[in-house]
């Protein structure tokens, strides 16, 4: 798959703590970083684990014993 | 009831959804400095609930293996301040919307739960009627920012209905 160009607006706060992490140099650009951040949510975030985990709270909603 | 620690997912998206009365009949709903801070940005009436019992606590992470963990799950300050909490009062329930952070309180021993499980849950506890519950996930992807893939949202609501009914 090529390469997607996109638009992303980041709220503010989130934008001030991105500046800190660019001005300080872990970051060459803003590019570099929004593609470290994603990748990391990406290996964390496996939708197969988020879907077992969604079906695990509606048990427990349903015929939890606490 | 029981202790809850909270991390600021299912504040946040249960103030989006003005259900937070679904934590009401916890005896105990404790949330950690950075969680505090995070919630207070994004929704600070989440706080101020007058049927919730909640406490703010400072967390001391003192465990080396706690941190390598968050550090590998890429966990943020409130996750890992409210895994630390977890790790003196290990009996609370721990609730949180983020996969990560579930996986490492899963791995270090802990129960865990999250917003879907609460809002299903306040039906038997007698909090919510299921037409509500029902109407709450229904108005999901509208009125939160929790994302659910939408034909995952509309099977968890046939299988509730299909309880339920």
């Amino acid at each position: 798959m090529d390469e997607i160009t996109t638009t992303i607006n980041i709220p503010p706060r989130l934008a001030e703590q991105t500046q800190v992490y660019l001005e300080e140099g872990w970051f060459s650009d803003l590019n570099s970083l929004v593609i470290e951040a994603l990748r990391r949510f990406l290996e964390t975030h496996q939708i197969e684990l988020n879907e077992r985990f969604l079906q695990q709270d509606i048990e427990w909603g349903l015929h939890g014993n606490e | 009831m029981s202790e809850a620690i909270l991390d600021a997912g299912p504040l946040i998206h249960l103030a989006e959804l003005d259900a937070l009365d679904v934590l009401s009949d916890f005896t105990s709903l404790y949330v950690p400095d950075a969680v505090w801070d995070e919630v207070t940005n994004y929704q600070s009436r989440a706080l101020e609930h007058p049927k919730l019992k909640i406490k703010r606590l400072n967390a001391s992470i003192s465990s080396i293996a706690l941190m390598a963990l968050a550090q590998a799950l890429t966990l943020d300050k409130g996750e890992i301040e409210a895994l630390a909490l977890l790790e003196g009062n290990p009996q609370a329930l721990f609730l949180t919307d983020d996969t990560a952070a579930r996986l490492a309180a899963i791995q270090r021993g802990y129960t865990v739960h999250g917003k879907i499980g609460l809002l299903v849950r306040s039906v038997r506890q007698g909090l919510r009627t299921h037409q509500e519950v029902l109407a709450l996930l229904n108005g999901l992807p509208q009125h939160s920012t929790l994302h659910i893939r939408p034909q995952l949202l509309d099977a968890i609501i046939k299988q509730l209905q299909d309880e339920w009914s």
